[in-house]
């Protein structure tokens, strides 16, 4: 770099803000005026004074416009049609008005159609084996139709499991509030209004609800075992207190039955199809209700 | 005078400077003779700034020419006054005077 010319930045920053139509008077009366400091003041002075000069050159007149004539265009384009819009709606208030309504409802109304797809889509995914998980259902012929409907025979699963291989697993399952009303729980003095689930013994297996305490094989093996939640825990029995082993009264439907505690489930996730406080075995369930097969 | 034949202060400095200065009036000059007649300092901006303004309102016209070795080989852009610009200083000068005669005699003394 040539010690004796002004900085060559302060040149091309100059060069790019300023009009092109006055660049060259401009830039050479700088030089000039540069080349004048310089054998007056020293390469120090000339340059800062250079340089200031280009900064207040800096100022309405000498830059360039910001908007070159193309975009210019554009942007009055873009003025015109909304001026126009704007004419519109007020001459046609009404029409505006249906428009203005149907557009945003409709648009509202597919956005939420989204939201609730995507939920059904959601629906059980945090299963590990989600995508080997089957629920068997029951064809019935109903006055001449055939309705499909979910209960299936007690005995299906265990015959299902014995004769089809490609059955790895299987849980019968009577779903929580789907007989009877609810039933009371009961801790010492505490009772509390639940919701019950009856399952056979690979539930925890088949399904993925965590277990917070307990092992997930072995906690509905007897038909006196009960696994609660972690919320019901907390309630009954009191945070961080291990609730096994402790007994708990059951009501329901004008019967009492004592459980053992054997485990803790961790909450249950938001997109879960099934909910329930409490799990019991399907045993107890068919004890209770000895005409069900 | 109407609002766009009002010059400013500034304005009538530069468009005098450039009358004084005939043939040779371009930025720096401007801002040399200013320095020189009237010991002002004048930024280099705002001369091209008001000379641009002037040639806008017709008081002066421009050309470009004279690249010498100095100034990195650029053009100057020289200034000369319109006949409009001469009559509008005229003007300005008239009314001035009229005013000045209109005034009590001015005493240094009291």
């Amino acid at each position: 770099m040539n010690r004796n010319r002004p900085p060559g930045f302060f040149i091309q920053l100059f060069k790019w803000y300023c009009k092109e139509s006055l660049t060259e008077s401009i830039l050479g009366d700088l030089e000039e005026q540069f080349e004048e400091d310089l054998q007056q003041h020293g390469v120090f002075t000339a340059k800062r004074r250079f340089v200031w000069n280009v900064i207040r050159f800096f100022r309405r007149g000498i830059v360039k416009p910001i908007y070159d004539a193309q975009k210019l265009n554009i942007y009055s384009m873009l003025k015109h049609h909304i001026k126009l819009a704007i004419r519109g709606f007020k001459r046609f208030k009404t029409s505006f008005a249906i428009n203005l309504i149907g557009l945003s409802s409709g648009l509202a109304c597919t956005l939420f159609i989204y939201l609730w797809v995507n939920d059904e889509w959601m629906k059980d995914k945090f299963h590990e084996n989600e995508d080997r998980l089957y629920q068997v259902m029951h064809n019935i012929d109903a006055m001449n139709k055939i309705e499909t409907i979910k209960p299936t025979p007690a005995l299906l699963g265990q015959a299902l499991l014995d004769e089809f291989p490609a059955v790895e697993k299987m849980v019968s399952v009577v779903p929580a509030g789907s007989y009877g009303a609810n039933g009371i729980v009961q801790y010492e003095e505490k009772q509390l209004k639940t919701l019950e689930q009856y399952v056979t013994a690979d539930y925890f297996e088949v399904f993925s609800f965590p277990l917070k305490i307990g092992n997930k094989k072995d906690v509905l093996t007897s038909k006196d075992n009960v696994v609660i939640s972690e919320e019901l825990s907390k309630k009954l029995v009191g945070e961080g207190i291990d609730p096994r082993g402790k007994s708990i009264i059951w009501h329901k439907d004008g019967k009492t039955h004592t459980y053992v505690v054997t485990g803790v489930f961790a909450a249950l996730p938001a997109n879960t199809s099934e909910k329930f406080d409490l799990i019991f075995t399907l045993d107890t369930f068919l004890d209770q209700h000895p005409h069900i097969i | 005078m109407g609002r766009t034949n009002y010059l400013g202060e500034f304005e009538e400095l530069i468009l005098t400077m450039v009358l004084i200065l005939e043939d040779d009036a371009y930025g720096n000059t401007i801002v040399k003779a200013i320095k020189e007649h009237q010991n002002r300092e004048v930024n280099l901006s705002s001369v091209h700034i008001t000379l641009y303004r002037l040639e806008e309102k017709g008081y002066l016209e421009s050309h470009m020419g004279g690249a010498t070795k100095e100034r990195g080989g650029r053009k100057k852009r020289y200034f000369k006054i319109t006949n409009t610009g001469k009559v509008l200083l005229q003007e300005m000068k008239d009314a001035r005077t009229k005013l000045w005669k209109l005034a009590p005699q001015l005493s240094f003394n009291a």
